[in-house]
């Protein structure tokens, strides 16, 4: 687990042996994570909620960070940043126990472990913050992003029809994944309660 | 296999601390992970949480014949029950590891060595005092040499629910650190 006081690189293997470190974001990876957005294919660059390529956007993301509304995770593969995820969530208001999190990878690294890798980590920075719930909105066509959520514990919670639409100007469903955190730990005691009350006849 | 030996485990403590979870984490990592035959026995109190619980666990390379156990090479005692019941049926030249905060330790069994750690108290700085056994399991982990301590994590990883497996991980990582730091200083 990615510790947020100690910014020490967590290596990941990928399925294909590539060795990614994945640490918090600091100041000096802001010019490099813009030139990432910046070089993502028009595609990618789509399902963005908000158009990080544009550098107004991209300081009030960094802005964010720095107010800890946003917590980021890089994937480095040889000093390149080749992913991020990144924690947003409201301090105040009604939905100031929900996280909602983003993820951008590569293409070259998609189906590899990566995203798993750090949508886990994101989840466990929600969880050490206290949050009970965390959401992912992803796309129709984002299959392999669905299975990944899905793989820790994301469920789809609701589908927003035809609520985003594309370059070519079709429509797509919008799915709301969902993680309820909090409920990981009551998961655990129900496993430590099973396991114990299992034997009696 | 030939260079690991049949050890006998009890792991005891109240409902509630993840006795038997540990108990069969342990199994599970000695059967699965490591290719040898592992027996659990379970039994507890009548109120599952809050009353007496125990797990009986014997790894070895060899098939194991009877499950039950007499006399532990090692104790993981979680409660001052526990600790009164058990101790004093430790192996000489056994190990007693405990819950520092919860037992206080009196008439150590000759030949018979003691290691405390504050599980709790660790397992809620990490998170959620629920990691306790997995505290308990590192520790534990330190003190085992017949079952690979990343066998044992490979077990808590497959065994926990799905995104919690870093906390566990880091449970048992704290709890395995302070294991091979009390045995360095002890030697």
């Amino acid at each position: 687990m990615l510790d947020p006081l100690d910014n020490r690189p967590h290596k990941v293997i990928l399925s294909d042996d590539t060795e990614v470190f994945l640490r918090f974001f600091t100041d000096s990876d802001a010019e490099m994570l813009f030139q990432f957005y910046r070089n993502l294919p028009e595609e990618d660059r789509m399902v963005l909620k908000d158009d990080v390529t544009n550098r107004k956007i991209f300081l009030e993301l960094i802005d964010r960070i720095h107010k800890a509304v946003a917590t980021m995770i890089l994937a480095f593969h040889q000093d390149k940043i080749v992913g991020e995820s990144t924690l947003h969530r409201n301090l105040h208001g009604w939905t100031k126990h929900v996280g909602e999190l983003r993820a951008v990878i590569l293409r070259e690294y998609v189906g590899k472990g990566l995203t798993r890798a750090l949508l886990k980590a994101q989840v466990e920075v929600a969880n050490s913050k206290g949050l009970d719930k965390v959401v992912f909105r992803i796309l129709d066509t984002q299959k392999d992003s669905k299975k990944a959520l899905e793989e820790i514990g994301f469920v789809q919670e609701a589908v927003l029809s035809k609520h985003a639409i594309d370059l070519q100007g079709n429509f797509h469903d919008m799915i709301i994944m969902s993680n309820f955190v909090a409920d990981l730990w009551r998961k655990m005691e129900d496993l430590i309660r099973d396991t114990e009350f299992e034997v009696i006849p | 296999m030939s260079d690991k030996r049949k050890m006998e485990i009890r792991i005891s403590g109240l409902g509630g601390q993840g006795v038997i979870l540990a108990g069969q984490i342990i199994g599970k990592a000695a059967c699965l992970f490591e290719g040898l035959y592992s027996t659990m026995i379970q039994s507890f109190g009548p109120e599952a949480r809050g009353g007496a619980c125990s797990a009986q666990v014997v790894v070895s390379p060899e098939p194991i014949m009877y499950p039950y156990i007499k006399n532990p090479d090692i104790l993981v005692a979680m409660s001052q029950e526990a600790y009164r019941l058990y101790a004093n049926k430790v192996k000489s030249g056994g190990v007693i590891l405990y819950e520092s905060e919860l037992v206080e330790i009196s008439g150590v069994p000759e030949g018979v060595k003691c290691y405390g750690i504050p599980a709790t108290r660790l397992a809620e700085k990490i998170r959620n005092k629920v990691l306790l056994n997995i505290v308990m399991l590192g520790f534990f982990s330190a003190f085992c040499d017949t079952i690979n301590h990343d066998a044992i994590k490979k077990a808590i990883a497959s065994s926990v629910p799905k995104g919690t497996e870093g906390f566990n991980l880091n449970a048992f990582n704290e709890g395995f650190e302070e294991g091979l730091k009390l045995k360095a200083e002890r030697k």
